[in-house]
């Protein structure tokens, strides 16, 4: 008859099996409350103390087991999700292939549905959403067709500013230049604006100064530069104020940089003088007036004075 | 709401927890659940049943020194947080009105 092994040797045997089935982090407590059970047991005179070891154990393996079946289910039916919308995937694309005009029609739809939306938050964005990048908008006033026919001259701006009704007036128009000497030649969106314009505008350089529109000498070469146009043609460089570069074969000395997200007209990249270059928006000379309405005017009043 | 839904099980050993005057782990859980139900609890099943209730936010353990009696092994004890006795007074309303129209059907 063989002999039961003694405690020490039993709780060598149980800690194997601990190890086999417990986590490393919990073995030593598990093992630990293995110990102080028997113990507890002896205390009150129970003779079965290695039966109830053996029980302790087998419910730990059970436990465990029990566990792991449980994990691997859980496993199994995420894999099942998985797999299940691989197959509504798979059974789509054969209807897709098997109706052709039914699955162009949806394509079409949806685009125009995507598209529409897009266009829809786009304007609500532009127009109601995002503020407009200068101070109190609603006071800027533009005259397409200016009464009287002027040159390139300050006498336009001048004109406006002379009447009550406006607190700033300027000029400008839309064009294009090419920017040279800077490695490749780039096509630039310039417009040309007069000091008047920035005035109207209510919106002053991040950096240097306002371009001097006129001068005694005549039309002076100063260029006011776009932000985006500041950091992705001269890669943000701050000594850029004062210094010349070449628009359209003629050189000008850079004045300013306006601030982020002024790029008014349009997506305007450079500003330049009226009559600095008649090839920045054609020969005709028709520039808008912008104007700056004054406080408690109202535009009726300043339709009517006009 | 987390930790709802406990098993009868799960919620003896939640009320044992909260029950014991001492440090509430393993073998404390245990050995008065034994008496209490006059039947021999499965470590292994306390054990599983510790592991769902921490998982459901209902107990929180701290592993703490152990006695000699252990070997020096140290010990993983548990207190009911909370959302536990949230839990355990919510099951005890539950039963008493349950309790209630049972009783008073039985009267009628």
């Amino acid at each position: 008859m063989t002999q039961a092994p003694r405690p020490s040797r039993l709780f060598t045997i149980g800690g194997a099996i601990v190890a086999l089935v417990v986590p490393r982090d919990r073995r030593e407590m598990v093992e630990g409350d293995l110990i102080e059970l028997w113990h507890e047991r002896r205390q009150i005179g129970r003779r079965d103390l290695r039966r109830a070891y053996v029980r302790d154990l087998a419910g730990l393996v059970a436990a465990t087991r029990r566990q792991r079946r449980r994990d691997a289910r859980s496993i199994a039916q995420r894999l099942r999700g998985g797999f299940a919308m691989w197959m509504d995937v798979r059974h789509a694309i054969r209807v897709f292939r098997r109706q052709p005009v039914f699955t162009a029609a949806a394509v079409l739809t949806l685009t125009l549905g995507i598209a529409a939306s897009t266009a829809i938050f786009t304007a609500v964005d532009r127009l109601l959403l995002r503020p407009l990048p200068y101070p109190t908008p609603e006071q800027l006033m533009e005259v397409r067709k200016a009464p009287i026919r002027f040159g390139p001259g300050p006498a336009l701006s001048q004109a406006f500013r002379a009447l009550e009704i406006f607190d700033g007036a300027g000029v400008y128009d839309s064009g294009g230049t090419n920017l040279e000497g800077r490695g490749e030649s780039a096509r630039l969106v310039a417009a040309i604006a007069d000091d008047g314009f920035f005035e109207a505008m209510g919106v002053g350089p991040l950096l240097g100064r306002p371009m001097p529109s006129h001068t005694a000498d005549g039309f002076p070469h100063f260029a006011v530069l776009a932000y985006d146009t500041w950091v992705a043609r001269f890669q943000g460089d701050r000594a850029i104020v004062g210094t010349a570069i070449t628009l359209n074969g003629k050189s000008y000395t850079v004045s300013g940089v306006m601030p982020p997200g002024f790029r008014f007209p349009g997506r305007t990249e450079v500003w330049l003088p009226p009559g600095a270059d008649f090839q920045v928006t054609g020969t005709a000379y028709a520039p808008t007036v912008v104007a700056r309405l004054a406080a408690g005017v109202t535009i009726e009043r300043a339709r009517a004075a006009l | 709401m987390k930790g709802d839904h406990i098993g009868e099980f799960e919620e003896l050993v939640l009320l044992t927890i909260q029950g014991l005057d001492e440090d509430a782990y393993g073998v404390s859980i245990k050995t008065r659940l034994d008496r209490e139900t006059r039947r021999e609890i499965s470590l292994g099943a306390v054990y599983a049943a510790l592991d769902r209730l921490e998982a459901k936010g209902l107990v929180d353990s701290a592993v703490t020194p152990g006695a000699a009696v252990r070997g020096g092994r140290s010990r993983r004890s548990f207190v009911v947080t909370p959302e536990g006795r949230r839990t355990l007074r919510h099951l005890r309303s539950l039963r008493d009105r349950l309790w209630r129209a049972a009783l008073a059907r039985e009267e009628s």
